[in-house]
């Protein structure tokens, strides 16, 4: 039989769906040509790697529910901003909605006129009516994530997305995330919103996966998953996420706070001293007036009383109300360097 | 037939949709690691079929199974993304050096020459018809027996083997152009 009938049982029978018939046919035929045997091996081959399949890491469920999250969100608010609800309405309906307007804008046009102020302040809470007051045009994000906290408070973690839609300034936002890339931005949304919900692991779980996949916000989300951790009593993990959110920062001031957290994190929670100490100087030298300042000295002194170090101790308590004289814990300080003092050489 | 959680998805309840990817999640990633065998792009192809079943949820009328809908959307998808990063572009180059005798055997050069035919079939299927491309990958990504394909897409069990050898024939002969088969 010629190569050309029998190639039609080769695949057949590499794939194991050839009939008895077929494939004895074929086998016979595979005895005497060589040609044919090479194609049947690689048939073989192809099939065999086809169907292989190594072991493979599913997505765990939490990083299932985080995609869909994010998914959910970004889609629903773009796919609101396309509908028009006026073209998919009956004529009745549109010719009552035309009328409804109708009134509501002689109405809305009469109270205008009479008290321009009443519009802006009935309608609008006091954050936003302040903006609007000052003529601002565009009202900053952190008026409307205050905006939204109490929206969003009371919420499932599911539904944070539905009701920061229906919340009144949703609009404006909504807009932010079209001009910006909208994955990164709704997701860092959600997680900031499961934040204000004080829900710290699933904030926690969200910014993980947030940072593993978007570059864009990394300092605040490092900064903020820092402050879960904390709240999650994960102390170390906190330090390395505050660590974390110093070095990629951009910004001054939230790089002076996540330095200044990691010193009390490692005082307070760790007692790391050795640490907490080196850090102390590091914040004292990069921040010489920085807004910690006044704190980071009282650790340094504390630091060296549980360091057993009285002498550096005092030099640095003196230091302290030298720079703080108006501070009443400079009097504090001394007098627990005395006692410790005291106990210590009692022993 | 549309389930209970389809029907509540299309309502657009969005607790359905956690439940629906609970539910079907490892199927869809199973066939995601079949086709790429890379678990660095199962998150994001696993995005993008999340993303189209959510955006296309509501023109799914029960006109098929919605098992075999979902194979479409994700194989298609996958196939996509494959096309759409150009990720072949980084793959080992491969020379036209005999294939050593122990091509069968876990060796390293094996491997990789293993791994090549893997990438260069996917390649090849990747521009066939959408047919085609759909009833092979389902046999042999997503493991699908001939009697269950023929089920899902409503032909006949004759039909959808002489489709799969076809399809296979296609692909030698492009593999073939490309000197991949020069060495057997």
């Amino acid at each position: 039989m010629k190569c050309n009938r029998i190639e039609k049982y080769l695949y057949l029978l590499s794939d194991g769906s050839a009939d008895p018939e077929q494939e004895a046919i074929a086998r016979e035929h595979l005895r005497t040509c060589e040609q044919c045997s090479q194609l049947f091996a690689f048939l073989q081959l192809q099939h065999k790697e086809l169907t292989h399949a190594p072991d493979f890491i599913m997505l765990s469920n939490k990083d299932v529910d985080n995609i869909i999250a994010t998914n959910l969100y970004s889609q629903k608010s773009i796919k609101k901003e396309i509908r028009r609800p006026l073209f998919n309405m009956s004529p009745a309906s549109k010719i009552a909605f035309v009328f409804s307007a109708a009134l509501f804008f002689a109405f809305g046009s009469y109270f205008v006129f009479s008290s321009m102020h009443w519009n802006s302040q009935r309608k609008l809470s006091p954050i936003v009516a302040t903006a609007v007051q000052k003529d601002q045009s565009v009202v900053t994000a952190a008026n409307i994530r205050q905006e939204l906290a109490p929206a969003v408070n009371k919420t499932d973690t599911g539904i944070a997305a539905q009701k920061i839609e229906t919340s009144e300034n949703f609009r404006q936002k909504q807009d932010m995330f079209i001009k910006h890339d909208s994955a990164a931005k709704s997701q860092y949304a959600i997680a900031e919103n499961i934040l204000l919900e004080k829900k710290f692991d699933m904030a926690a779980h969200v910014l993980e996966y947030y940072l593993t996949k978007y570059k864009f916000n990394a300092d605040s989300a490092w900064f903020n998953l820092g402050y879960c951790y904390t709240m999650m009593q994960r102390y170390s993990d906190a330090v390395n996420a505050y660590r974390n959110a110093a070095t990629v920062s951009v910004d001054g001031s939230l790089m002076e706070t996540a330095l200044h957290r990691t010193n009390k994190i490692l005082y307070l929670k760790l007692a790391h001293y050795k640490e907490a100490r080196k850090g102390i100087e590091n914040y004292q030298i990069t921040y010489p007036n920085g807004k910690w300042l006044e704190e980071e000295l009282y650790f340094q002194v504390k630091v060296a009383i549980a360091e057993n170090d009285f002498s550096n101790a005092e030099s640095l308590a003196l230091r302290y109300s030298c720079k703080f004289p108006k501070n009443c814990r400079g009097h504090e300080l001394s007098a627990e360097i005395k006692e410790k003092k005291m106990a210590a050489l009692k022993q | 037939m549309i389930d209970d959680v389809v029907n509540r998805c299309q309502k657009g309840e969005d607790q359905a949709f956690f439940e629906l990817f609970h539910i079907h999640g490892e199927m869809i990633q199973k066939i995601i690691f079949r086709i790429t065998r890379n678990t660095e792009w199962q998150r994001d192809i696993f995005q993008d079929v999340a993303e189209q079943i959510i955006e296309n949820i509501a023109t799914f009328r029960g006109e098929c199974k919605f098992t075999t809908w979902l194979y479409r959307i994700t194989v298609n998808s996958t196939l996509l993304f494959l096309k759409r990063e150009n990720k072949y572009k980084n793959m080992i180059p491969f020379d036209e050096t005999t294939i050593p005798d122990g091509l069968l055997e876990e060796s390293e050069l094996g491997r990789i020459h293993r791994k090549k035919i893997f990438d260069e079939t996917i390649r090849a299927l990747n521009t066939l018809s959408a047919d085609y491309k759909e009833i092979l990958t389902l046999f042999y990504c997503a493991e699908r027996s001939i009697g269950e394909i023929s089920e899902l897409i409503g032909k006949s069990n004759g039909a959808v083997k002489a489709v799969l050898w076809k399809g296979r024939r296609a692909i030698i002969k492009k593999l073939k152009t490309q000197g991949l088969m020069k060495v057997l």
